[in-house]
């Protein structure tokens, strides 16, 4: 990376290279934009690259800066969003077969949000079809972590991930119903936000689950991460799940409020469903947090069947979502069969059975607001493995363990991934920080504290 | 029973599941016999793959529904608010 590529790996030293004219945000937009298609053509990381829009959104950004005309930290700012949302004009085809042909005629309230905030999109990210299944189930071919291209980025933003961690660009959106943020963040070694759920609309972006599904943030830090959060979140009456105000937070006093924090964590069996590397990492994670004055205590979960309920309710509300393909037969075009499985015996989930799942949420709601009386934040492992081969299966990169994941998005728990070591074949390993909802805040200045006293996130990729 | 559109059944998720889902699923329960599939599911045609597919993702649902259906419950006990954040507001005891 050369000084004027570097300042893509940060969002706020390319806010201050803008300010500062060098580079300006043409030349800013043209760099990655070239390292965008590098990462298409080695890592697979996008699904179109939409190089005439940004050069015109580059040129503009530069005349308002030059004019004093400043819309704030994401002005001028080269990123790409997930192929999932609605970018007006441009292919909008979720990864799938099914929308190959679809082309955009709305924009998702996000990307105009960004765009708003003068952002410059110079793509949409690959992921895997429709927002699910292994890591070769995506119409763009099966993305790969830069730290080992063998290796998959993780799904399902993977290109998200994947372009943050080339240094493509310095933030991209993702969204996740079920690990599809933490996961990524996790294999790529970047840090990952996923808000309470509510927080960002999810108005033009295509549904998995409506009551699990929530938009969020790829970047190289958490600092990075909250500067996005600030700028799309909201209130939008066209997502009646979205809540008011926004989340600005200021970390001047992070470690001051990090140290107040009651933080608790989630042990794991890594030796039977994971990598005993990943929680030696973890482990080592807890005790720089512990020798920084915030020493985290084990934490009991309520005993749930989280995978259970997570299936159930996704299961049912994937179906009713993707009805439309079934009716037309669109179905048969999704490549990972056992996707199609998935979708066509959803409908036969039962309305009680439904509502049973959702009463045992309720429970659950009750539970971790006990819990959450006990700690202010908890730690777990972002993934129990790190970045597995892109051949593997669904069952070998997910055998199980981590029902803290399933409860979390049950919840919609706020959660911010931190890269946290390498294993010995340095691949990255990541931790998450889980607030109760709404806690976005909290979680962010943990994240933010831990990445002012370890240098995990600026690790970049060889090569790259 | 009234057939609602993807959009219709978004609204309703976000106001409240237990609406959405005893109008939509309602309407399919009848289709399908004890553990089998019918021949097609919502005018698709099952192939053999699809229903060798959809056979097996029921059979690990039923285990899973079964891990649901071991949770007590209480009769008072409403389904949650959508994204799960909070229970929907009913004092224990209103009809």
């Amino acid at each position: 990376m050369n000084p004027d590529e570097r300042v893509l790996s940060s969002l706020q030293e390319a806010g201050r290279a803008l300010r500062r004219g060098a580079p300006g945000a043409s030349r800013l937009t043209d760099l990655a934009l070239s390292r965008s298609e590098r990462a298409d053509r080695l890592l697979r990381a996008f699904a179109t690259l939409t190089g005439e829009r940004a050069r015109a959104q580059a040129l503009q950004s530069g005349d308002e800066l030059a004019n004093g005309l400043d819309r704030g930290p994401l002005h001028g700012i080269p990123c790409a969003v997930k192929d999932l949302f609605a970018v007006q004009g441009t292919p909008w085809r979720c990864g799938s077969a099914v929308y190959r042909d679809r082309v955009a005629a709305v924009e998702a309230a996000a990307v105009r949000k960004l765009r708003e905030a003068g952002a410059v999109l110079v793509g949409t990210t690959s992921m895997t079809e429709l927002a699910g299944g292994p890591p070769d189930a995506t119409i763009t071919g099966a993305c790969r972590t830069p730290w080992d291209t063998a290796r998959w980025s993780g799904g399902s933003s993977s290109g998200s991930a994947a372009a943050v961690a080339a240094g493509a660009v310095p933030f991209a959106l993702g969204t996740e119903t079920w690990g599809s943020i933490m996961t990524p963040a996790s294999f790529c070694g970047v840090t990952g936000l996923r808000p309470s759920f509510g927080r960002v609309s999810r108005a033009g972006v295509m549904t998995v689950s409506w009551s699990m599904d929530k938009v969020g943030v790829l970047a190289r830090s958490a600092r990075d991460c909250a500067t996005v959060l600030a700028a799309i979140a909201g209130r939008d009456p066209a997502d009646p799940a979205t809540v008011e105000g926004t989340v600005r937070v200021v970390f001047t006093r992070s470690a001051e409020r990090a140290r107040a924090l009651r933080v608790g964590f989630v042990r794991e069996n890594y030796e039977r469903w994971g990598d005993p590397e990943v929680g030696a990492a973890f482990a080592q994670a807890r005790a720089t947090l512990a020798a920084a004055g915030v020493p985290p205590v084990e934490a009991a979960i309520p005993p749930y069947p989280y995978e259970a309920i997570a299936e159930t309710i996704l299961a049912a509300e994937q179906s009713a979502s993707f009805e439309g393909i079934v009716r037309d037969g669109r179905i048969g075009d999704v490549l990972d069969p056992a996707r199609r499985g998935q979708i066509l015996g959803g409908f036969a989930i039962g309305a009680a059975e439904y509502l049973r799942a959702q009463r045992v949420r309720t429970l659950m709601v009750r539970d971790f607001a006990r819990l959450f009386e006990r700690f202010d934040l908890l730690l777990g492992s972002s993934t129990l493995a790190p970045a597995p081969r892109v051949e593997a299966t669904l069952r070998e990169i997910f055998p199980g363990g981590n029902q803290i994941e399933a409860a979390e998005n049950l919840l919609g728990l706020p959660a911010v991934s931190v890269p946290c070591g390498f294993t010995r074949g340095g691949l990255p390993v990541g931790m998450k920080i889980v607030g109760p909802h709404l806690g976005d805040a909290d979680a962010l200045h943990l994240a933010h504290f831990y990445q002012s006293i370890t240098s995990w996130h600026r690790h970049m990729p060889e090569g790259w | 029973m009234k057939h609602l559109t993807r959009r219709e059944f978004g609204a309703l998720v976000a106001g409240g599941p237990a609406l959405a889902s005893a109008a939509v699923f309602a309407r399919t329960e009848g289709s399908f016999d004890e553990g089998g599939l019918p021949e097609s599911i919502a005018g698709y045609v099952l192939s053999p793959r699809d229903r060798e597919e959809a056979a097996g993702f029921l059979a690990s649902y039923r285990t899973m529904a079964a891990a649901v259906a071991a949770v007590p419950l209480d009769d008072e006990t409403p389904p949650a608010a959508c994204g799960g954040s909070a229970a929907p507001a009913r004092p224990r005891g209103a009809g």
